[in-house]
C-alpha cells in the first residue's frame, strides 16, 4: 500500500465516520482542548436550531449568545472531564432561548490522537425533557389512582356502616348492602370506560334492565354526559329507586311499570338535567312512616353528590320522583 | 352537649363525609356541616372558628393546602384523613407535619388522634 492509497482509505473512512455521526439523532460535538468546537453533527444543528457557521471554531460557552454557558456544563468540562476518561449521563437543566427549558443527559469522552497525543473531547447530548415530563405525569396519575382507590374503599365502608341494621335479619342486611355495593361497582365500571357516549343512558339501562323490558319504558332526552363525580351518586339514586319499586312500588305487583324520561334546560348559561321517574299501575303508595338510610342516601346523593336536588311525591297513581342536576353542556 | 368541641370536616366524597360525621357525633362531638371544597371551607372559616378540623387532601383534584394554612393562621388544630402517603405530602410544609389517619381509618385511632390534636399534644 502506498501513501496515496492510505490517504484515500483514511478519507473514505473519514467520510464513513462522518456519515455515521450524521445519522445519529442525538446532538454531538467534538471540542478541542481549549473548548472550541471542531465539529458538530446534524443532530446538534437541528436540535438547537443553529447553523454550522455560528458553531464550528467557536468556544462552546460563547455559542448562541452564551446559551451553553451553564454552570453545570462548565464544571463538567473544566473539572470532571480532565479527571476521568469518560462521563456518562451527567444531567444538565437549562433554558435555551430558541427551544425553551430542557433537561439533557450529557456524556463526554476524551479522545487521544495517536499521532501527536493531542486530545479532543467528544460530547453527546441526550434530550430527556419529554421523558422526564412523562415520568412526572405518570407519578401524578399513580397518585390519583391511589387516591381514587382509597376513596372507593372509604365509600364502600361508609355504605356498609350506614346501611340500616335495626329490625332486619342478617340476610336482609347483606342483600341491602350488596345492592348498594353493586351500584358503586357498576358506576365505577362506567366511569372507567369513560367513553364519549351519553353515559346517563348507560346508567339508566344498567339500573333498570334486571326488571325486564316489559316493566319499564325509557324516553331519553338529549345525550347527557355526567362528570366523574356525578356517576356514582346517580347510580346510587337509580339503585335506591329500583329497589324501592321492587319492595313497595311498581315492580312489586304484576302490572306495574316504571316510566323514566329526561330533558335538559338552559338556565343562566348552565345546562340543567331534569329526570322524571314515574311509577304506574303499582300498588297504592303512601309516604314511609320512618325514613331509613335509603331515603337519606337518595337525598344526599342528589344534593351533595350531583350538586342538584330531588323531590319525591307519593301520588295516588304511584311514586313520582323529580331529579335536577347541573351537567356539562 | 353544648360544650362538646365543634369539628370542621372538609371532604369532597359525601359518603365518606357522612361516615366521619356519624362517627364524630357518636363520640359526642358537634360537627359543622361537611364542606366539599376549598372555597366553601375558606368562606366558613371567615365567619366561624371551629375547635379542630379533619381534612381530606385532594378535593376533586384541588389541594386542601389553603384551608390548612388558614387553620394554622387561626391556631386551629387539624388532622388529615387522606389516602395520600407521606411522600405525596412532602412538598406542602403545612400538610407535612399534620397527622394523617388515612382514608380507611380505624374509628378509635381517628378519635384518639383528634383528641390529641384538641389537647395540643
Amino acid at each position: 500500500m502506498n501513501l496515496e492509497d492510505l490517504y484515500r482509505l483514511l478519507r473514505s473512512e473519514h467520510v464513513q465516520a462522518q456519515g455515521i455521526v450524521d445519522t445519529l439523532e442525538e446532538p454531538l460535538l467534538v471540542l478541542d482542548p481549549a473548548g472550541c468546537v471542531l465539529t458538530a453533527n446534524r443532530g446538534f444543528y437541528e436540535t438547537f436550531r443553529v447553523g454550522r457557521d455560528d458553531t464550528v471554531g467557536r468556544s462552546l460557552f460563547d455559542l448562541g449568545d452564551g446559551q451553553w454557558d451553564i454552570p453545570e456544563l462548565r464544571r463538567l468540562v473544566s473539572e470532571i472531564i480532565p479527571r476521568s476518561a469518560a462521563v456518562v449521563g451527567y444531567e444538565v437543566t437549562a433554558e435555551f432561548p430558541t427551544i425553551g427549558p430542557r433537561t439533557m443527559l450529557v456524556s463526554a469522552r476524551r479522545l487521544v490522537h495517536p499521532d501527536n497525543n493531542s486530545t479532543s473531547l467528544l460530547i453527546l447530548f441526550e434530550d430527556v425533557t419529554d421523558r422526564r415530563q412523562r415520568d412526572v405525569q405518570k407519578d401524578i396519575l399513580l397518585a390519583e389512582t391511589r387516591h381514587r382507590m382509597k376513596n372507593l374503599l372509604g365509600i364502600v365502608r361508609s355504605l356498609a356502616n350506614q346501611t340500616d341494621v335495626e329490625g332486619r335479619t342478617a340476610t336482609e342486611y347483606r342483600d341491602a348492602f350488596l345492592g348498594r355495593f353493586q351500584a358503586v361497582a357498576e358506576a365505577e365500571t362506567i366511569a372507567l370506560a369513560s367513553s364519549a357516549e351519553a353515559n346517563l343512558s348507560a346508567l339508566v339501562e344498567q339500573s333498570l334492565k334486571a326488571a325486564g323490558p316489559e316493566r319499564y319504558r325509557v324516553t331519553p332526552g338529549p345525550a347527557v354526559r355526567l362528570n366523574r363525580q356525578q356517576i356514582m351518586p346517580m347510580s346510587l339514586i337509580l339503585h335506591e329507586l329500583v329497589t324501592n319499586a321492587w319492595k313497595y312500588g311498581a315492580f312489586s305487583n304484576t302490572g306495574g311499570r316504571v316510566h323514566l324520561s329526561w330533558l335538559t334546560s338552559e338556565e343562566q348559561g348552565k345546562t340543567l338535567l331534569h329526570i322524571d321517574w314515574r311509577e304506574e299501575n303499582g300498588p297504592p303508595v303512601t309516604p314511609p312512616t320512618r325514613s331509613g338510610f335509603g331515603s337519606r342516601l337518595i337525598d344526599l346523593s342528589a344534593v351533595q353528590g350531583l350538586g342538584g336536588a330531588v323531590e319525591l311525591k307519593y301520588e295516588p297513581t304511584g311514586l313520582r320522583v323529580h331529579i335536577t342536576a347541573p351537567v356539562e353542556s | 352537649m353544648h360544650d362538646a368541641p365543634r369539628i370542621l370536616v372538609v371532604e369532597d366524597e359525601y359518603l365518606i363525609a357522612l361516615e366521619l360525621d356519624t362517627q364524630l357525633r357518636a363520640a359526642g362531638y358537634r360537627v359543622i356541616r361537611p364542606v366539599p371544597d376549598v372555597d366553601g371551607a375558606l368562606k366558613l372559616l371567615r365567619a366561624d372558628r371551629p375547635d379542630a378540623a379533619i381534612l381530606d387532601v385532594n378535593l376533586a383534584g384541588e389541594w386542601v393546602t389553603p384551608v390548612a394554612q388558614a387553620l394554622r393562621a387561626m391556631s386551629v388544630p387539624f388532622i388529615l384523613a387522606s389516602g395520600y402517603v407521606a411522600a405525596d405530602l412532602q412538598v406542602h410544609p403545612v400538610l407535612r407535619d399534620a397527622v394523617n389517619v388515612g382514608k380507611s381509618w380505624r374509628s378509635e385511632y381517628l378519635l384518639k388522634t383528634l383528641q390529641n390534636a384538641l389537647e395540643g399534644t
